[in-house]
């Protein structure tokens, strides 16, 4: 039997389907802001307890191996997300070479 | 009162934001859409007829409907509305489980002592209307859930609700203050004894002690869910309301016992039938010279075209069963054929809500 609570079968936007990906994108705003109020949050009670200082947090410049590391994850991520598409085929040996990131 | 933890207060605290964006700055932008439509001019003055049967409702709100949707901010303010309408639950329900074991650990701390002042009735029959019905997307309807009270009163209630901008509720209008703007709708300040017809949780009744601190106060309603809530916070705060549950069309009052009846945002939870027949019933329980003062959205008469069909789209869009139906109905007509006199209707605020209809019992 269907319920009161149940998504109605209309789309809002002319589309089911674009329904479903601004859903989707909206689950990922309230995710997204959860995150950046946590570690505001985070950063809050670090400075409280003097463990961090919020301002050099901003000023900090990373340099070598850590500069590195960011620029392989940032990499890796937009490949994975802007390549999604355009993935055809997976294979061992594209797989492996995501081994280093994370 | 307990709090949540970051994760569901930072979750509903989005919803909000986002209801509050999409009632205002999308809303506004749709507003000026609609005006912008050659037919808008047409349908305005169709508005201006007045009442009309539903079924001629019907076709104009869809013809407005069409016009109104042409506008991509009005679709995405619908696709949102919608969206936090059911996240609040989705996102509250489990915050407040975090919070089961602290909850309980509260209410059986502050359980109230003296119990005499609810009365419940296992055996009353509840309409078929009514039953299962899961108002506002609630899961469970308003008897579904243990943890409601908290769920509203930690949850949705402060992060979201208390911005406004959702069914006839403006964006940024504060439904406690809305309350007070009703209750002093009253002509008189000297009642004794006052009932509220489906009181709920007593959000009504806990502003109207504010105003009438000497009166007697008693609520009514159909759910013991929501009469339990209201008796454990009036007990907490000292309000002294007495609580039954009962049925608003039979209620369980001698005639001519109370001096002022309230009915705050209950008709549009019913059909048009059963507010004419509570409406009767609230006659006969009145003392002669006695007000009644109800508040609930609008008439599709009384707003614009555009407001006509977002008020609609409560009825499908946000369990409203009711909604439209009620709003095609005429409270005053109905008040005036129980035997009210001085019967007036106005809006208090914008986009014709908080509507009042008041009335008084010839003495
Ligand atoms: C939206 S709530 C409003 C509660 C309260 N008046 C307030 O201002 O917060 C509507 C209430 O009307 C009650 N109700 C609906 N039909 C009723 C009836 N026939 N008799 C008694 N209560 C009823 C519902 O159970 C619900 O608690």
């Amino acid at each position: 039997m269907s319920r009161t609570v149940d998504r109605p079968e209309r789309s809002y936007l002319g589309q089911q389907e674009l329904d479903d990906v601004v859903r989707m994108n909206t689950e990922l705003m309230a995710e997204l802001w959860i995150l950046r109020d946590r570690v505001t949050v985070l950063e809050h009670l670090l400075e409280q307890k003097q463990l961090i200082d919020r301002k050099a947090l901003s000023e900090f410049v990373p340099e070598g191996e850590l500069a590195k590391e960011l620029e392989r994850e940032r990499n890796a991520l937009v490949a994975k997300v802007a390549g999604a598409p355009h993935q055809k085929h997976y294979d061992h040996a594209s797989l492996a070479k995501q081994a280093d990131v994370g | 009162m307990i709090t949540l933890k970051q994760r569901g207060r930072a979750g509903l605290q989005f919803l909000g934001s986002l209801q509050q964006f999409s009632s205002s700055e999308l809303r506004d932008q749709a507003e000026a859409d609609y005006a912008a439509q050659p037919e808008a001019p047409a349908l305005a003055a169709e508005w201006q007829a007045g009442d009309v049967r539903p079924h001629v409702w019907r076709e104009r709100l869809e013809r407005a409907r069409d016009v109104v949707e042409r506008s991509k901010a009005y679709r995405y303010n619908r696709f949102y509305q919608r969206f936090v309408a059911e996240q609040n639950f989705v996102r509250a329900i489990p915050a407040v489980e975090q919070r089961r074991k602290e909850w309980e650990a509260l209410v059986e701390a502050k359980k109230p002592k003296d119990e005499s002042r609810l009365k419940l009735d296992p055996q009353l029959p509840i309409p078929r209307w009514y039953e299962g019905v899961e108002w506002h997307l609630e899961p469970g309807g308003w008897d579904g859930y243990d943890l409601a009270m908290p769920m509203f009163m930690a949850g949705i209630g402060p992060h979201v609700f208390a911005l406004g901008g959702y069914a006839a509720v403006d964006v940024n209008c504060d439904i406690r203050s809305q309350r007070k703007n009703v209750l002093s709708q009253f002509r008189r300040r000297d009642f004794r004894r006052i009932y509220e017809a489906g009181c709920g949780g007593a959000t009504t009744l806990a502003v109207a002690r504010q105003l009438f601190p000497q009166a007697e106060l008693v609520g009514g309603d159909l759910s013991p869910a929501l009469l339990k809530n209201g008796h454990f916070v009036s007990e907490m705060m000292n309000l002294g309301i007495t609580f039954r549950q009962e049925d608003a069309t039979q209620v369980a009052e001698a005639d001519g016992s109370v001096d002022a009846v309230i009915s705050y945002a209950v008709h549009h939870e019913m059909p048009p039938a059963v507010s004419a027949a509570m409406i009767r019933e609230m006659f006969r329980i009145l003392a002669p010279g006695g007000e009644m003062v109800i508040s609930d959205p609008p008439p599709f008469r009384a707003v614009s075209p555009m407001q006509a069909v977002i008020l609609d789209w409560d009825t499908d869009n946000r369990a409203e069963p009711f909604f439209s139906a009620a709003a095609m109905a005429n409270l005053a007509q109905m008040m005036r054929d129980a035997g009210f006199v001085d019967v007036e209707e106005y809006a208090l605020e914008k986009r014709g809500y908080p509507w009042v209809t008041r009335g008084r019992k010839p003495a």
